[in-house]
């Protein structure tokens, strides 16, 4: 079968507006919650899903997203938990589904089961903040077997060169931090990005996801011309801190709005 | 592909490789962002490193700001107590700021004025190496932010007001289990965010690569001198080194220049109240290998590969990872690893006090232990060297000094 990022990376076309890519941390504030979550943005015509593994050491992540990983924890979510999730989500939804961690989980688990258990589970990629992509051979090649896709991040200081190279590891997408720092700070967009991801696009001839900080729909729209997609994580993630009916409505309606303005 | 006991040929050893491997150890796991970073640290490390302008300038400090050498003394009562072997102290308490964290500290910090960088962020456990950054960066008019958990800023206050008096800006970490891998944690997030204007000093021989090689090659004077000094002594090489393990940088500085002879040498690490995960951290004689702040390495870890919280009573000893080139000479054989508990380490610190009057840091009271128990294993006419890396009066928390 056709990984799904492929057939979203070759039908999406700027001029039709720009991807929304939520987040959330699986197991946060419950399980249950989150696969409400994971519906929602679903129903709600989200174009990629992450699904966050939660990890005791998030070191690329601000407290928003550190603090409902350890609540995760905290509710006994493991990998287990993560690819049940993962299927029920499937026996609805055909929308490109990524899990995002640390490279310690998916070691620990063993990279080639972990491959293959996200084949069978139905997911479509990975995306591994702290795997560079010099220490990458074996996960790329076990994710290759499996014919899940390695979306690699690059960040405003990385050179041209590295670039091409992460270009070339990559299959679909490449995902461009905004900022100097972790995930959920406040980002002031400067003229800087703007010529940043024009960069990364020229180079790599790869489609881009741009986040870290975009926390709004204002934020989402002023990158939005640069970008093929635009992330939302933390911002998403704050809405759901309490387990009930009420925040899932709000994070229905905040995201509801987002998808209509980035759509043309 | 991981190997026990294989032979490896220690006259020619020469790890790490090119990109930071020792075996399958080390590496770079880390955020893109700190990618140019590194490698702008890494090319002004190898430059420094083979500059003899650098060279003198770091002998230089190490001499007369530092105090090098430090001694190697004889402890004759705590050996002919012990009924074995000659038993050696290699000074490091002795040293400025009461470590061998300076080695290190003054190392980087000429390193970091090399590269323009002014702001020096750093992490600390016991204080020790929070107190030596905190020193360099006085001395030399850098910028010091150390982050330090919430925890340790509790039981080594003294080190807080020290570092405070320096005039560095101590950070209470509390994510976490509010310790040193904790303020590791938030320093890396702090360098994700500042990376263009701050330097990271790492304290130990962990991180990604190139600091497990630089660290080292800082802290290795320890063994140098010690080889040299014993020889002189004994005219011959020491029968054993026995050096406690936290990140690794004592052992690794004592141990680096004796790897090709036939010295046996033992790591040893904080056993804490028993070795049910979670309550010591004994990471090389009881954890697996993993992925932890940037290399893979032995850590302490649950079968899903979340980080288990360390334990010891020593907060420099107290954290679930190791040195990547620690694990490597574990798979080899090369050296022994083993823990030993936070009462027998307790015990050693009264011990020594008592028979040597010297009063040893609850860190290296742990090798202390550990010479206790192989002393008498050793012949007479044999010489074992323990690094006393540091001195003990940070450690006058009721706990400890109440001893047992
Ligand atoms: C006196 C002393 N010894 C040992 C250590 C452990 O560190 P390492 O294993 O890097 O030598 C520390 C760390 O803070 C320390 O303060």
């Amino acid at each position: 079968m056709e990984n799904r990022l492929t057939a979203l990376s070759q039908n999406s076309d700027m001029a039709d507006g720009t991807l929304l890519v939520p987040y959330m941390v699986a197991g946060y504030p419950t399980l249950e919650r989150s696969l409400e979550a994971f519906e929602l943005f679903a129903e709600e015509g989200a174009d990629l899903i992450e699904i966050g593994i939660p990890f005791s050491d998030p070191l690329a992540d601000g407290v928003v997203i550190q603090e409902a990983s350890n609540r995760s924890l905290n509710n006994g979510t493991d990998l287990d938990d993560i690819f049940s999730l993962v299927k029920s989500l499937r026996k609805v939804h055909e929308v490109p589904l990524v899990l995002m961690g640390y490279t310690n989980p998916v070691y620990k688990r063993g990279i080639s089961k972990f491959f293959s258990e996200c084949a069978e589970a139905g997911v479509d990629g990975v995306i591994i903040p702290d795997l560079a992509p010099q220490e990458s051979e074996e996960y790329l090649k076990s994710a290759r077997e499996n014919n899940i896709s390695v979306i690699f991040l690059v960040a405003p200081n990385t050179t041209d060169e590295r670039i091409k190279l992460i270009a070339e590891l990559s299959t679909e997408f490449i995902y461009c931090v905004s900022v100097f720092g972790v995930t959920g700070q406040q980002i002031n967009l400067p003229e800087d990005l703007k010529e940043y991801l024009e960069r990364v696009k020229r180079l790599s001839r790869r489609k881009i996801l741009v986040g870290f900080g975009i926390n709004s729909k204002e934020s989402a729209l002023k990158l939005a011309p640069y970008s093929d997609g635009i992330v939302i994580g933390s911002a998403f993630v704050k809405l759901l801190s309490s387990d009930d009916d009420n925040s899932i409505n709000e994070l229905r309606s905040f995201f509801r709005d987002i998808r209509q303005s980035l759509r043309k | 592909m991981r190997w026990k006991e294989q032979i490896v040929d220690f006259k020619n050893y020469n790890l790490p490789d090119e990109s930071g491997h020792f075996g399958d150890y080390g590496g770079s796991f880390v955020p893109e962002t700190l990618v140019p970073a590194l490698n702008e640290l890494e090319s002004a490390f190898r430059t420094a490193w083979v500059d003899e302008d650098f060279q003198s300038e770091f002998d230089h400090l190490l001499k007369n700001y530092s105090g090098r050498p430090t001694p190697l003394y004889f402890a004759d009562k705590l050996s002919s107590m012990l009924g074995g072997a000659k038993i050696y102290l290699k000074r490091e308490d002795l040293g400025h700021t009461g470590s061998h964290k300076i080695n290190n500290t003054i190392g980087q910090a000429l390193l970091a004025m090399r590269m323009g960088k002014k702001r020096i962020i750093a992490e600390t456990g016991a204080g020790q190496h929070g107190l030596a950054v905190a020193t360099v960066a006085a001395k030399f008019g850098l910028n010091a932010v150390v982050y330090m958990g919430r925890e340790d800023t509790l039981r080594q206050s003294l080190n807080v007001r020290k570092m405070e008096l320096l005039g560095a800006e101590v950070i209470p970490v509390d994510s976490g289990s509010k310790t040193l891998k904790d303020a590791i944690n938030e320093a890396i997030r702090d360098w994700v965010t500042n990376v263009e204007d701050s330097f990271y000093m790492i304290g130990s021989v962990v991180g990604p690569h190139p600091y497990p090689l630089m660290v080292r090659n800082f802290q290795r004077i320890i063994g140098l001198e010690a080889k040299k000094q014993f020889e002189e002594i004994e005219s011959a090489i020491p029968a054993a080194l026995v050096a406690c393990v936290g990140g690794g940088s004592n052992s690794i500085g004592l141990f680096h220049p004796f790897l090709s002879t036939d010295t046996e040498m033992y790591g040893v690490e904080g056993g804490g109240k028993n070795l049910e995960l979670g309550n010591h951290s004994a990471t090389l004689s009881e954890g697996s290998p993993g992925i932890l702040h940037g290399s893979l390495s032995y850590i302490l870890q649950d079968s899903n590969g979340q980080i288990s919280p360390a334990d010891s009573v020593a907060p420099g000893l107290d954290y679930p990872g190791s040195g990547p080139e620690h694990s490597y000479l574990k798979d080899c054989g090369r050296i022994q690893y083993s823990s030993v508990s936070d009462a027998e380490a307790l015990a050693a610190f009264k011990h020594l006090s008592r028979t040597e009057g010297i009063i040893p840091a609850i860190e290296s009271s742990h090798a202390i232990a550990k010479v206790m128990q192989i002393a008498a294993d050793y012949k007479k006419s044999d010489g074992i060297i323990v690094c006393l890396s540091g001195r003990g009066d940070k450690d006058f928390s009721k706990e400890v000094s109440d001893g047992e």
